[in-house]
């Protein structure tokens, strides 16, 4: 090693010295749509599909089934947002091989 | 063996053995200020432009489903939006913002579209989410929630492009997993290539250059049948001793239906502002201040939360409040009513049988 490279090396050490490290911790959670008759579906829940399909827990309500009874229609046109499409071209949902990604659509509901 | 040949070879053993000293120590100290580097990152704030530039193969989209009789999303389109990124220790905080072109694309098409969406991610992996969209008829509802962590959305990219998280990893990435990472050997002096395989196959590889402090220059995730994800920094800044990518690339290449190789989404990240080790970067910026009057659904225990009249945070404490207090009313109401319908039952006359 080049003495600027240790140099270089020494100094970001010594900067660095006082600030530590945190991880975060993960639990559990699945890719889910919403389904056009209510409720959601999980095509990766088991690693098995080409598809993925993740919506937020902050678009749930709109895609729950006691909420689907609230639903407004608009002749058939998609009118809310209800997830985002992902595809894959290998299995188990591989972050590396994303082929296509959309918006999903669906009525828009309100608890 | 004369003298002097003894002490040859001695010389030379001496040379050997300093040689692989002065290697070890190097490794470990090269190690030592890429872990330097990635403690700087723990307190950063970037403001930045996303663009998405997409190009789907045709055979691809063809066998996508469609719900709702909506229609085929264009094969080539570009969506930007502006992206706040924080970070904090472990803690997260994403807010994008479509940006008003592609607002407009989506309004054209006569289709609603997320205008901004707020995510946070405690150290603990608790998030917090607040999504507001823009409907066919102009009204912008929003919906928040929480959820626990499990896996980041596959189109996360600013982190991974930071050297803070591995493609497809649930965890932050540490100065321990940086130490267990496999040093590659490469001719350029200036750069320490680091790999290591995730337990699904992935390959990471993960270049940091001497000359921008042990930054993360490039990184490339290839899965186990050849199908990679890489992302290119270039265009460094440099805040104290900490140097922050001007442009961030990410792109995928995978085969297509022709056998041709296509890279369906690049994205393009474009620094506006950047600031590390900020004062005003604190924990409070980690929680989602809820509008007010908005039902919050907690996916953790599928519970309804209201936030009430004012805007404000909401710690798990807050939610296991309100949510016996709920429980609580609930329970006197179904009591009472069991009593009205008692009385009532009562009250009617007897007819005789």
């Amino acid at each position: 090693m080049r003495p600027t490279k240790l140099l270089i090396a020494i100094l970001v050490i010594s900067i660095a010295s006082f600030i530590s490290a945190h991880r975060v911790f993960a639990a559990t959670d699945q890719n889910s749509v919403c389904n056009a008759g209510g409720g959601c579906s999980f095509p990766c829940a088991h690693g098995t599909s080409g598809s993925s399909e993740i919506i937020p827990a902050s678009q749930l309500p709109q895609c729950s089934p006691q909420c689907q009874s609230t639903c407004s229609s608009n002749n058939g046109n998609a009118n809310g947002v209800c997830g985002v499409f992902y595809s894959y071209s290998s299995w188990n949902c591989d972050p590396t091989a994303i082929t296509n990604s959309y918006y999903i659509y669906d009525y828009y509901c309100s608890p | 063996m004369n003298c002097q040949t003894y002490l040859k070879h001695c010389a030379v053993a001496l040379m050997l053995l300093g040689t692989i000293i002065s290697k070890c120590s190097a490794d470990s100290l090269e190690r030592a200020a890429i872990a330097a580097c990635h403690d700087q990152l723990q307190n950063v704030v970037l403001d930045c432009e996303e663009t998405r530039t997409y190009n789907i193969d045709p055979a691809v989209a063809a066998d996508a489903p469609l719900h709702f009789r909506q229609p085929q999303p264009d094969l080539n389109r570009t969506e930007s939006s502006a992206l706040k990124f924080s970070f904090l220790d472990g803690n997260a905080r994403f807010e994008r913002s479509l940006s008003k072109d592609t607002l407009n694309y989506w309004a054209s098409k006569g289709l609603p579209a997320i205008v901004r969406q707020i995510q946070t991610i405690s150290a603990t992996g608790r998030i917090e989410e607040l999504t507001t969209q823009e409907l066919t008829n102009g009204k912008r509802p929003s919906f928040g929630g929480f959820r626990q962590l499990a896996a980041f959305a596959p189109d996360v990219t600013i982190d991974i492009a930071l050297g803070l998280r591995l493609l497809g990893a649930r965890q932050w990435l540490s100065d321990d997993d940086l130490s267990a990472m496999q040093e590659v050997a490469q001719r350029d002096p200036s750069l320490t290539i680091l790999q290591v395989k995730d337990g699904s196959g992935r390959v990471h590889e993960l270049h940091f250059d001497s000359r921008l402090l042990y930054a993360l220059v490039y990184y490339r995730c290839t899965n186990s049948v050849g199908g990679f994800v890489e992302i290119t920094n270039t265009d460094f800044q440099r805040i104290g001793n900490t140097f922050i990518p001007g442009t961030i690339v990410r792109s995928s290449s995978v085969t297509d239906s022709t056998g041709q190789i296509r890279h369906p989404i690049v994205f393009t990240i474009s620094m506006k502002k950047a600031s590390v080790n900020d004062e005003k970067n604190t924990l409070d910026q980690y929680s989602i201040w809820w509008p007010a009057h908005l039902e919050l659904f907690d996916a953790r225990t599928n519970d309804r939360i209201k936030v009430g009249p004012t805007t404000r945070p909401f710690t798990d404490a807050d939610i296991r409040t309100q949510v016996a207090a709920t429980r609580a009313q609930n329970r006197s109401m179904d009591q009472m009513a069991a009593e009205r319908i008692r009385q009532a039952l009562e009250s009617q006359p007897s007819d005789g049988h």
